[in-house]
């Protein structure tokens, strides 16, 4: 990431974008609450749709950006947000590795066009990739939706001029921390000792296996956890879990591969 | 009602409290390298703090983070002291910006530095690899203004380019007590200094191992080369000292991120003798 | 003495819990002057949670063990260092008010030693300050599954390791669901109550209040025996193994299966690693500067700015925890850093037990 510098004194310049999404994470900023109304007194957010009727452009100090570019005028939006800003934050998994919709990957695009999009099957879609794809990236908040502990550490730590400190460790470390129950020692197909932690342990702590939506750990050690994880679910089920969420994280396509090869 | 009267222990030092001092001045050495000049605001400090050279700072800026950096300055300078800095990462990239009269904060100093008392009358070799000429500077300028306790001294410097080569308006005064040779990996072409790697210059002053210390700091790469050289020429590895880099957080042999093996880099390192890490294949990585 | 007369319900028993109505009255009784943690039920998982947050009457003592170890309440998983505002620092002050009341003899055993490193070389403020106030009152075990206690050489305690001990050998209630013969280490004679041994003055001091029978110890207190054959390792022979064992195809192995999860690091009571971090809120000149728990099985320990990893792979990562608790900690300190509490196997999604690893190490199956 670049070497964000705000001169001290002023206030950072937000702007929130939305690409093709189902506008989760952006909503994740309305959920802030109070922590929202000491945000907009803090920093301008001169740019988010949701929220106000009047947007400004650039220049930006933080631009955080959720979806996916599905369509070309989509496409130049994203180039001219990262044009106009110095810290570009991919929002949410969508945009850090495709989310739901880079399902699309392991379907034939025409049959989805016909059952999906029915009447509409001229439709001008780009495939679904993340935006790191089309621009540089400084930040990736995953998860879906992304977490409000890691929009409050980029905004609070750019405006003290700190690299924000996401984690990357798995969520067993945070999970046990909170002395939840082990759902995977139950044989419940929980993703958590794969998956990077940042989300609180949301799922776990309300009995719920991890779902992977924040995406792989740093080399995830998969055919270790796939073994463990098959003692509970079939294999098909449990690929299906990976495709869910972040199908297009590079940790992963190994695996998949390996899939497309069974059947 | 339960008795809450224990008997008090002496009184504990609270180790992760730093310092503050004030920034005098700031200065580019290098692209990403900065070079800063500093006093502790509380003056009782700032004339009592010693150290040795090799010994390292826990330095951090409130509300960014903390982490370990040489002292620079030479023992032998009191009421200031000075640091180089490589930008890398969060912290380094933030004391970057700081400006002559802001703060920063400091403890310690950490670990074991150069045995500079022990190699008294000796020559002494300096080779140092980029950013690693920092702990080393402060060696060699206590043993430039100490020159009657030393025999010959020579400086080796190796950097990627000569836009990198540390202390360079230096060099004139260290040649005063000894050599100083320096060597690039690449170069522009008006470039008359030496290029390639820094075994190379060992070869050029082809020093005698005879009452004679090597001090070492740089990147790992560098290491293996250096010392397969060093060995050929005869040294021994009890007078050879190299000031190792591992992760560190706590400085003060608790938090484990430095561990090598069995010794904790931020206790009895940074510095530490072949000898003393001889037997462990990871060390030198 | 009946279990009517003990006051222990039938689901007490059936959950595995000795409780004991006056225990309760007095703990809840402690909990006016200080912090008291007791291992009590949430969400199904045994964890030492305060009296007082819980329903008074429905913790007990469990004999089965916590998700965290009793270390929490002196080296919590999140701490504040110091405080910051404008430029000036405000050093956080810990609070010396804990009695954890609980541990089995592994875990007090653990706690002798982790204080003894806390203490070694340059003191830990923040750890000593806490534990130093603290009182910590042991519980007789019965052997939980998957702990080796006897194998590390931590399966006795002597006065002074503990505050008090809660001696339950022989009441009802209590070994009568469990192994009963073995508790204590001893045949059983009928000790009707519960009876407080105390380890200090200051322990002696706290139960003056208590319910029960008040003794003062008069030597170690041992832990249940194990199953015939199994003892104590070599532990003195451990670090000159572990060190030439670097690199061996043992720890390979075992990072095939391990997910570096980091799961047995943290619920280790002899595990107190940590990293920092400085967190700001909107106005940036204020914030505070914690330290938090971390684990040498996480890839990015000993990684460096730059992207240069000192320990790049699992099985060296492997190594270095085996290396922490039975090498270094045993040459500095003199004793195994492993409780052989049995908690890092029980929790481990790849089932990584220690007892395997060390008998891998020692070139020996275990009990051959
Ligand atoms: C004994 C010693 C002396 C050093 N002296 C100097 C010096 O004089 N000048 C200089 O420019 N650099 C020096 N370094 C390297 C310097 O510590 C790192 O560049 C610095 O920690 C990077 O921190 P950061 O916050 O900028 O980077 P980040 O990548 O954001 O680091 C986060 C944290 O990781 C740890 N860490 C990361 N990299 C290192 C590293 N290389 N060494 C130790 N801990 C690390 C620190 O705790 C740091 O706060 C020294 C390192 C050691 C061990
Ligand atoms: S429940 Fe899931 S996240 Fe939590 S410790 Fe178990 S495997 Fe890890
Ligand atoms: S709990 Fe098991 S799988 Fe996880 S890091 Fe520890 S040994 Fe590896
Ligand atoms: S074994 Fe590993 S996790 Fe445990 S204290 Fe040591 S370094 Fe930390
Ligand atoms: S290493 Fe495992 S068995 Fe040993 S003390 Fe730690 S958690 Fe318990
Ligand atoms: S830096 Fe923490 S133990 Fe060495």
């Amino acid at each position: 990431m670049g070497n964000l510098s705000p001169a001290s004194g002023e206030r950072l310049r937000i702007g929130i974008f939305s690409l093709t999404s189902d506008a989760g994470c952006q909503l994740e900023f309305l959920n802030l609450a109070d922590d929202l109304l000491a945000l907009v007194r803090a920093v301008d957010i001169v740019h988010f749709p949701m929220a106000r009727t009047f947007n400004q452009n650039g220049p930006f100090d933080i631009a955080f950006v959720d979806g996916v570019p599905a369509r070309p005028d989509e496409l130049d939006l994203l180039q001219e947000v990262r044009r106009s800003t110095k810290v570009l934050a991919a929002l949410g998994s969508c945009s850090s590795f495709g989310g739901v919709p880079a399902a699309q990957h392991f379907h034939d695009l025409g049959d989805l066009k016909k059952y999906v999009y029915r009447g509409m099957e001229d439709l001008d879609t780009l495939e679904v990739f993340p935006i790191s794809r089309y621009v540089r990236v400084d930040l990736q908040l995953r998860g879906c939706p992304a977490s409000k502990w890691e929009i409050m550490e980029t905004v609070t730590a750019l405006i003290a001029g700190r690299l924000p400190q996401l984690k990357a460790y798995p969520q067993c470390v945070d999970c046990k921390i909170l002395e939840n129950r082990c759902l995977l020692l139950e044989g419940l197909p929980c993703l958590g000792p794969i998956t990077r932690a940042g989300c609180g342990v949301v799922c776990p702590s309300v009995g719920v296996p991890c779902d992977g939506c924040r995406g792989p750990t740093e080399e995830p050690n998969l055919t270790s956890a796939i073994e463990i994880l098959t003692r509970g679910t079939t294999y098909p089920d449990l690929i299906r879990k990976f495709q869910k969420f972040c199908s297009l994280a590079p940790e992963y396509q190994e695996m998949f591969d390996r899939w497309r090869g069974l059947v | 009602m339960p008795d809450k009267t224990r008997q008090k222990e002496a009184p504990l030092r609270n180790e992760y409290l730093p310092d503050q001092a004030l920034v005098l001045e700031v200065r580019e050495l290098a692209p990403g390298i900065r070079h800063f000049l500093l006093e502790f605001v509380d003056p009782v400090l700032r004339e009592n703090f010693s150290f040795c050279s090799g010994q390292f700072l826990q330095v951090s800026l409130l509300g960014i983070g903390e982490s370990p950096i040489s002292i620079c300055s030479p023992p032998t300078q009191k009421g200031s002291l000075e640091l180089c800095v490589r930008e890398a990462g969060n912290l380094t990239q933030a004391l970057h910006r700081l400006q002559p009269g802001d703060s920063l904060w400091v403890r310690g100093p950490y670990g074991q530095g150069f045995p500079l008392v022990e190699m008294a009358g000796q020559d002494l070799i300096f080779i140092a690899g980029g950013i690693g000429l920092a702990p080393l500077r402060s060696a060699i300028d206590c043993a430039v203004c100490l020159n009657d306790e030393f025999g010959e001294l020579t400086v080796l410097h190796g950097a990627r380019s000569p836009d990198f080569l540390l202390f360079t308006d230096e060099y004139e005064t260290w040649r005063q007590s000894g050599r100083v040779e320096t060597i690039v990996d690449e170069a522009p072409p008006d470039w008359r200094g030496q290029i390639g790697v820094i075994t190379a210059l060992l070869d050029l002053v082809n020093p005698a191992p005879e009452n004679t210390s090597v001090l070492i700091c740089g990147p790992p790469v560098m290491f293996s080369f250096v010392l397969g050289r060093l060995k050929e020429l005869g040294f021994d590895d009890s007078r050879i000292f190299i000031s190792l880099e591992r992760h560190m957080r706590c400085g003060v042999g608790k938090c484990e991120h430095c561990v090598v093996e069995s010794f904790y880099t931020c206790r009895q390192g940074p510095v530490l003798s072949i000898e003393q890490i001889r037997g462990i294949s990871s060390a030198l990585r | 003495m009946d279990e009517t007369e003990s006051g222990t319900s039938a689901s007490d028993l059936a959950s595995g819990y000795y409780a004991h109505p006056d225990l309760g009255r007095w703990l809840l009784e402690l909990a006016a002057d200080y912090r008291v943690l007791v291992p009590a039920e949430k969400g199904g998982n045994r964890i030492f949670q305060e009296v007082g947050t819980t329903d008074a009457l429905c913790f007990g003592l469990a004999q089965d063990r916590t998700v965290l170890p009793a270390k929490k309440a002196f080296l919590p998983p999140e701490e504040v260092l110091f405080e910051f505002s404008a430029g000036r620092i405000l050093p956080a002050m810990p609070l010396d008010d804990t009695i954890v009341f609980g541990l089995h003899v592994c875990e007090l055993s653990a706690d002798r030693l982790l204080t003894a490193n806390m203490t070694h070389d340059r003191p830990d403020f923040h750890y000593l300050v806490r534990r130093n106030g603290g009182i910590i009152a042991g519980v007789s075990c019965r052997r939980t599954p998957g702990c080796f206690c006897e194998k590390t050489g931590h399966d006795q305690i002597v006065p002074g390791d503990f505050d008090l001990f809660l001696d339950l050998d022989g009441c009802s209630g209590w070994d009568s669901a469990g192994t009963g013969e073995q508790c204590g280490g001893k045949a059983k004679t009928s000790v009707a109550q519960p009876r407080l041994i105390a380890g200090s003055a200051a322990g002696r001091n706290l139960a003056a209040s208590a319910p029960f029978p008040l003794e003062n110890a008069t030597g170690a207190i041992r832990a249940p025996e194990a199953s015939a054959g199994s003892k104590t390792w070599p532990l003195d022979e451990l670090p000159a193994r572990i060190r030439d064992s670097f690199g061996a195809a043992i720890w390979d192995d075992l990072a095939v299966r391990c997910l570096g999860c980091g799961n047995c690091t943290i619920v280790c009571p002899l595990c107190y690693c940590f990293y920092t971090r400085d967190e700001t809120g909107l106005a940036p000149e204020t914030g505070r500067r914690l330290r938090l728990w971390d684990s040498c099985q996480l890839l990015a320990f000993a990684r460096v700015a730059g992207g240069h990893n000192f320990r790049e792979s699992r099985s060296e990562r492997i190594w270095y925890r085996f290396s922490h608790k039975f090498m270094r900690m045993q040459e500095t300190l003199g004793h195994a850093g492993c409780s052989g509490c049995g908690a890092c196997f029980h929790f481990c999604p790849a089932d990584i037990d220690p007892q395997q690893v060390i008998a891998d190490v020692l070139g020996v199956t275990d009990g051959a």
